[in-house]
């Protein structure tokens, strides 16, 4: 269990890591759930038989799981609501001048809650699409989709998301 | 003539054919509308990037502590697969010992009426995926599945066979061979 395939497990950890917890932590918007929900994605990995061959090919399984594990529980506990508000009530360190954090902060928790009311399936590929810097491909081998379909699931989530906060007015860019 | 949205979108992530790039980039360069669509999505990408997690760093060495001592654990069960050296007498008593066990454990099993007890029922639930084996739940856990939720309801009591392994298992190898 030292290694899994040709490749030691440290070095996939520290490629997929940052991206299975900026991907869970984006759902479930909980840091403790996402880094149990990493864990859980590493373990499962590791338990694997047979292992996965490539280093790429192991990065997209352990998205797929903590992905799948992170919408699961988000709908098995019903939390939704619960995370967004915690996530709404400590807003994030953002290193930038003061009336700057003011407009920041506005139209932040204004997308949070846009990103939130998209459908699953926009809200997925956005998200990985912005915090786990795959390209279209790699998305598409994550979720077994075409690359064209993640190209108009991208376009789509935030055409979604432009029209929410236009709704709500003050949004210029 | 502008592109249309999902091409500028597209666009944005870098993700257009070579042959395109160099028209839409001219046009662009050339058209206020296509720039301010541009600035648009630049924004939403700035403020959803705005904030990123704390300390994932942090996170990063909690969630790897936890990971090596499960491992830790898993290795130490191990111990069975590697070489002992045992001195004959003390194999000999072992085997023995292990010998009258067993056929101990024969003979209470015998007296039951059933020799191996099989799972008493096994309840298949109205859920979005079938599951009847383990590779099933496997292949099912590994797809990409998001929104399927089950249930697999396991015997009231544990049930081991003769050799230890769940009862379980056996039905879910017999349930497929049927
Ligand atoms: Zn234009």
């Amino acid at each position: 269990m030292e290694k899994q395939g040709p490749y030691p497990f440290r070095e996939v950890y520290e490629l997929a890591f940052p991206i299975l917890m900026r991907v869970s932590f984006r759902i479930t918007g909980d840091r403790e759930v996402a880094e149990e929900l990493c864990q859980e994605a590493f373990i499962r990995f590791l338990n694997r038989y047979p292992p996965i061959p490539t280093l790429d090919q192991s990065k997209y399984w352990l998205i797929r799981v903590v992905k799948n594990l992170s919408l699961n529980f988000v709908k098995r506990k019903g939390r939704e609501r619960k995370a967004f508000e915690k996530f709404g009530r400590e807003p994030m360190k953002v290193q930038e001048s003061v009336e700057d954090c003011l407009l920041r902060k506005e139209s932040a928790a204004r997308l949070r809650e846009g990103l939130e009311q998209l459908p699953e399936k926009l809200k997925v590929v956005l998200i990985l699409k912005e915090y786990s810097g795959l390209n279209y491909r790699e998305i598409g081998k994550v979720l077994k989709i075409s690359e064209g379909n993640v190209k108009v699931r991208v376009f789509r989530a935030r055409n979604r998301l432009q029209e929410l906060l236009d709704e709500e007015g003050e949004y210029v860019p | 003539m502008c592109p249309d949205k999902e091409v500028l979108s597209a666009y944005f992530d870098g993700e257009i054919e070579s042959s395109l790039m160099a028209s839409i980039k001219e046009h662009i360069e050339v058209c206020s509308s296509c720039r301010k669509e541009l600035s648009c999505l630049e924004e939403l990408r700035r403020v959803l990037l705005a904030e990123d997690i704390p300390g994932i760093e942090e996170s990063s060495v909690t969630v790897w502590q936890a990971i090596n001592r499960l491992r830790k654990v898993t290795s130490r069960e191990r111990i069975w697969q590697k070489q002992l050296v045992i001195p004959v007498p003390v194999a000999t008593a072992f085997m023995v010992l292990f010998v009258s066990v067993l056929s101990l454990f024969f003979v209470v099993s015998l007296k039951q009426d059933q020799p191996f007890r099989t799972v008493s029922k096994i309840e298949t639930l109205p859920v979005d995926v079938q599951i009847k084996t383990i590779e099933d739940l496997h292949r099912a856990i590994e797809g990409d599945t998001t929104a399927f939720e089950v249930t697999i309801l396991l015997p009231q009591e544990p049930i081991y066979d003769f050799s230890g392994k769940p009862t379980l298992l056996r039905a879910a190898e017999y349930e497929r061979s049927k």
